[in-house]
């Protein structure tokens, strides 16, 4: 089989080759010399140039280069660390109650609060200037503010319920003297119930009281077996209400961090919601304030 | 025997009669010295030798008896009592029972509350306890020749916190002023003698580490404290740089519970207190701030502040 090349193809083949590279080029270059100038609003707009001109330039949408893009795929941990440190100081400002560790090159844990045993609450996802809430926990946050609405906190229906067996419980710790009393009486009663033997039209009457006599007697002796685990279920209960308040103070502090710094909820939400434009917004404004001086 | 031979031992036990007494009343002379030199000296060393001597000493011989002496154990309170009043401080009150010819002291802001006196330390290791004598209640190990102090921190709480701040409702400032003497007594052994001292709880320099008895700290002892601030304007945070959290109190002062930074796997638990002056001890803290010292008082085994083990052994 011969080889069969088509001249024009060929020539045309070579300058969309020569068009494409040049293109690559461009963006690598302008990449490069975003970051050597640490030009970060630039590194964020060659990233995801849509998104940018819609979000920050509001301009109409325009799609990505695909063919540049994925140019630099393999250094996002790379371009994540690089990134994080003016968008993490910004954060500490917007947001002064987060708290990051880079875990790993270029990704980053938020920790809720600076307060003891405080939450992991998720990842910030730094190329993409957005938080990645761990779900079970935003949905506790969120679960505590429309609670907060009732002036009730996560967790007390729990704490009043567990407290209640233990108050139950160490009542029948409590009562354990008149419990035996009690017995001893039934018992008495049963036995003069059982001997005497009565007429058999009163037989009945008898079953029943004697039945009556066993069943209050089982209810106590019920209450006996449930007073000798008490203690340690009471221990149980304690340590569960232990980690049920700690839960309460920490979403707490939670709440009072948000509407110290937002004012409410719902002003949280929007303000994670527009970070990206607000963030490139001030870099932008602060590049400007730059330039003129 | 012969006349001259019997009139020769007759003279040589009369000699020996003679030298024994001699040599008891110079003992006793050498005893009075010695109180005159506990009592007037204005030289520190003068006054520790004094009292040193003193305390080991047994002045009654077989020839020469004295019926009365003061017992070794109170001359460490006269000793006590003249090394703060050379440095102007007043507030130890030493009393006599008339009756008993005992001595006792009381410190001046809890004068009628508690009595103390020093009890002899009977092994051969020598020194003496300091005790309250209604609580028995064992506050610090002195020993004058081998110049050291150590405090125990267990007995302070005992007495302080449980019966004088507790039982007897003693206000913090009261209490905070009765520890001052013993405080000042153990900086002056330290200054003027180069004694080696613990103060313990009370110690209020702030790198200070009072370490706990127990290794490996249960976390849910700090979550108590935790869950206790929620209803305080203190908030309890976590440490930065090791296992531990901080308690961010008024006035720049913080409390700190930690783990001993380099003790590896078997975790050496600590506290820390600091503050501007460095004038606040753990002790401080404990008397003053009621959810501290419920706290600690609640979770006493887990968070029990260590004492010299060598001495003060459970």
């Amino acid at each position: 089989m011969t080889n069969i090349v088509d001249q024009d193809d060929h020539k045309s083949a070579s300058s969309v080759i020569d068009e494409q590279i040049s293109l690559k080029i461009t963006y690598l270059q302008k990449l490069q010399q975003a970051v050597a100038d640490h030009d970060d609003r630039q590194v964020f707009a060659l990233l995801d140039n849509q998104r940018y001109t819609s979000a920050v330039l509001h301009r109409e949408n325009q799609e990505n280069n695909i063919s540049v893009v994925n140019l630099v795929d393999n250094l996002s941990d790379e371009l994540s660390n690089f990134l994080s440190e003016n968008l993490i100081k910004y954060l500490g400002k917007a947001y002064p109650f987060f708290y990051y560790e880079e875990f790993q090159h270029g990704h980053f844990k938020i920790y809720f609060g600076n307060w003891w045993d405080r939450r992991e609450f998720g990842e910030l996802d730094v190329l993409n200037i957005r938080f990645v809430f761990d779900q079970t926990e935003y949905q506790k946050l969120t679960d505590s503010f429309e609670l907060a609405k009732e002036n009730k906190r996560y967790n007390s229906g729990k704490i009043e319920a567990v407290s209640k067996e233990n108050d139950y419980l160490q009542g029948l710790i409590d009562n354990q003297k008149e419990r035996e009393a009690q017995k001893a009486q039934l018992q008495d009663q049963l036995k003069e119930v059982t001997s005497r033997s009565g007429m058999p039209w009163e037989s009945g009457k008898q079953k029943e009281a004697r039945q009556d006599l066993i069943d209050q007697l089982s209810t106590l002796e019920d209450q006996d077996q449930q007073a000798r685990d008490a203690l340690k279920t009471i221990k149980d209960n304690e340590s569960r209400v232990l980690a049920l308040s700690k839960e309460n103070t920490i979403l707490s502090y939670e709440q009072k961090s948000i509407l110290d710094t937002f004012g409410s909820f719902a002003d949280f939400e929007a303000a994670n919601r527009n970070l990206y434009a607000d963030y490139l917004d001030t870099l932008s404004n602060e590049k400007q304030v730059a330039d003129r001086d | 025997m012969t006349n001259e031979e019997q009139a020769l031992t007759t003279t040589s036990q009369l000699h020996d009669f003679s030298a024994n007494v001699k040599q008891g009343l110079l003992r006793g002379r050498k005893y009075i010295q010695l109180i005159d030199q506990l009592v007037d000296t204005d030289d520190y060393e003068t006054l520790l030798d004094a009292a040193t001597q003193l305390t080991v000493m047994d002045v009654n011989s077989e020839y020469v008896q004295f019926p009365h002496q003061y017992q070794p154990r109170d001359y460490y309170l006269l000793f006590m009592g003249r090394l703060l009043e050379m440095h102007d401080n007043k507030s130890l009150v030493v009393q006599l029972n008339q009756r008993t010819g005992e001595l006792s002291a009381s410190l001046s802001p809890i004068l009628g509350q508690a009595k103390f006196l020093f009890d002899l330390e009977r092994s051969e290791n020598g020194g003496a306890f300091f005790v309250e004598t209604i609580t028995k209640q064992k506050l610090c190990y002195i020993n004058l020749e081998r110049r050291m102090l150590r405090f125990n921190n267990r007995a302070l709480i005992n007495l302080f916190v449980i019966e004088l701040a507790q039982n007897q409702d003693v206000a913090a400032e009261t209490l905070e002023q009765a520890v001052y003497p013993l405080i000042a007594f153990t900086h002056y052994l330290k200054q003027d003698f180069g004694f080696s001292v613990d103060f313990g709880i009370l110690d209020a320099a702030n790198g200070t580490d009072y370490y706990l008895e127990q290794d490996g700290l249960q976390l849910t002892v700090i979550d108590r404290l935790f869950v206790k601030t929620a209803e305080t304007d203190y908030m309890l945070v976590n440490l930065v740089n090791r296992v531990g959290a901080k308690l961010q109190l008024e006035h720049n002062i913080s409390l700190e519970l930690g783990v001993a930074p380099g003790s590896g796997d078997s975790q050496h638990w600590s506290f820390r207190v600091d503050d501007d002056r460095e004038a606040v001890s753990l002790f401080d803290l404990l008397i003053r701030y009621p959810l501290i010292q419920t706290w600690y008082l609640n979770n006493r085994e887990a968070l029990e502040v260590k004492s010299d083990p060598l001495i003060f052994a459970n």
